[in-house]
């Protein structure tokens, strides 16, 4: 029992790392209609960024805020410089953030080299929580807080703000959106580097739990895909179930059958898929 | 105010806008009909910048529109008021109207408008504000649309079809409003079907006939002219 407990919880925090990654892919597809397949790198990039701080002493907490500032800059620059132009353009968009994500990958093995890094748990949350005689480290409760946080602020965003209300009004009909006065390039351009800055977050906050190697990249790409699918296109409280539901049962089955884990996952896609094809929380479409 | 100057306007290779010239002053409402398909919409999507003319001119208050992107085009002060009125499902009355919210910039002693105002002019919409866009009737619908519109503090009002698939009773409340609005000091162009409320709204009256403007004057002269009613409107006497 104790050890199916910690299991669970190390589940749910892979899940609320998911979480933070996949929601900002889905958040760009939903807004903005494109599927972003340098995301994952963006997430690879960030635990790099702050790994090079860290190893300058600065302090985790300060290197993971620089990481995150820095890979929405990122986002912000890309999204300006290239994404912009190819809005509605499916096949150019895939070629580009497929491309993006090659050289980004590259000029990373290139900077950091192709060995195996982690991140440090920050001291202050290196011990664990005992009860009874289950033995929680404090860090995945952390990371499962701070992804609970994350929901927390955006059905605030969504639900409360005018930033939240534009955005689902430019889901709705952009072009009457932009007939109101709403400059909704600047929008997305918000979207897309805020996006960025949760792949980065998430990728700092892996790093004690997942680390950093060569190919994660991809690896996450697609676990954030499948989540995306399985939470429904565009939906952020879908991707929060999704997440943890891919979390949680990749990490029990990892230790159930250990041959078959990645197998489960598909598995999950495909059942939610047979029953509900616009996934958990997907829009119906026509 | 508003002048259009041989606008030519395409979709893909089919010609649609075959240089279409008016303007409408400052405090008037200006009338356009014509059949469907006659390129009425058309003409409200290219001033607003939502479709981009090929040739000719736009300016509004002696600024060129034709090169700005739409969001420009409204923060001028020009409002749009879409024909199948465009609510967003996903937000409620009350987000429709306060998501475009803009303060009003022309300091001409014009009306301010925010939300207790449209309220007041729409007290049906305050019963309803926390209802989805799409919970509310036609009629309703239209009159968020005018909100929406108005909450942008526009000078100009593009409206394009209000009366569609409304009933008579609500048609006559709509024509009121837009005597109202004109009276509160908008420039208007409103696109219609229904001569009737054009006429009681507009103080001039265009004609439309594929992409071409072929007949302009007054609601009186309109009205006597059954030959025109008949050939560019498919009124039968
Ligand atoms: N998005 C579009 N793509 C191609 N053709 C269009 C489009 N919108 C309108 N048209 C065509 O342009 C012509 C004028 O349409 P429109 O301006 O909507 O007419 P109206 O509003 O007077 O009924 C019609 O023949 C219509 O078929
Ligand atoms: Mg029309």
């Amino acid at each position: 029992m104790s050890i199916f407990l910690a299991q669970l919880l190390t589940g749910l925090a892979y899940g609320m790392l998911y979480f933070m990654i996949a929601v900002g892919l889905t958040i760009i597809l939903g807004v903005m209609n494109v599927v972003n397949l340098a995301h994952g790198t963006l997430f690879m990039l960030g635990a790099y960024i702050a790994f090079t701080f860290i190893n300058d002493e600065v302090n985790f907490w300060a290197a993971l805020l620089l990481a995150v500032l820095l890979t929405a800059v990122l986002g912000l620059v890309l999204e300006k410089l290239l994404i912009k132009r190819i809005y509605g353009k499916e096949l150019e968009q895939v070629l580009l953030t497929f491309g993006l994500s090659f050289i980004i990958a590259d000029a990373i093995e290139w900077i950091w080299g192709t060995e195996m890094h982690t991140l440090p748990v920050p001291g202050l949350l290196s011990g664990s929580l005992s009860i009874g005689s289950t033995a929680f480290p404090l860090y995945r409760l952390f990371v499962v807080f701070i992804g609970c946080l994350l929901a927390l602020l955006l059905w605030y965003l969504e639900t409360k703000t005018r930033v939240g209300a534009i955005i689902r009004a430019g889901v709705d009909d952009r072009a009457m959106v932009s007939a109101l006065g709403i400059n909704v390039g600047l929008v997305f351009t918000g979207v897309f580097a805020f996006g960025a800055a949760l792949a980065g977050l998430s990728g700092v906050l892996g790093g004690p739990l997942i680390g950093m190697y060569t190919g994660m990249d991809s690896e996450i790409l697609v676990t954030s895909l499948i989540v995306v699918v399985i939470g429904g296109l565009g939906s952020w409280k879908g991707s929060f179930i999704g997440a943890i539901a891919i979390g949680v049962i990749e990490t029990l089955g990892k230790v159930w059958f250990p041959s078959l884990s990645m197998l489960t996952v598909f598995l999950i896609m495909m059942i939610v898929l047979i029953i509900r094809p616009q996934g958990l929380f997907g829009r119906e479409v026509a | 105010m508003l002048e259009l100057q041989d606008v030519h306007s395409y979709y893909g290779t089919s010609y649609i806008l075959q240089g279409v010239t008016f303007s409408v002053l400052k405090g008037k409402c200006v009338a356009l009909l014509g059949r469907n398909g006659a390129g009425k919409t058309t003409t409200i999507h290219t001033i607003a910048g939502l479709h981009k003319a090929k040739r000719g001119s736009i300016r509004f208050k002696n600024r060129p529109l034709e090169s700005l992107p739409p969001h420009q085009i409204s923060r001028l002060g020009i409002g749009l008021v879409p024909q199948g009125r465009r609510i967003f499902p996903s937000l409620t009355v009350k987000e429709n109207l306060t998501m475009p919210a803009r303060k009003r910039k022309a300091d001409d002693g014009g009306i301010n408008w925010d939300l207790e105002k449209i309220y007041e002019l729409f007290p049906v919409l305050k019963e309803r504000e926390n209802n989805f866009g799409t919970q509310l009737s036609g009629g309703q619908q239209q009159m968020l649309a005018i909100g929406r519109a108005l909450m942008t503090n526009p000078e100009f009002l593009l409206m394009d079809e209000p009366s569609e698939g409304l009933a008579p009773v609500i048609i006559d409340q709509i024509g009121e409003i837009i005597v109202q609005l004109k009276e509160a000091g908008l420039s208007i162009l409103i696109v219609e079907q229904n001569i009737a409320l054009a006429c009681k709204a507009a103080d001039e009256i265009l004609i439309m006939n594929k992409g071409k403007i072929v007949w302009s004057g007054s609601p009186d002269g309109l009205m006597a002219n059954e030959g025109i009613q008949h050939k560019y409107l498919g009124v039968s006497s």
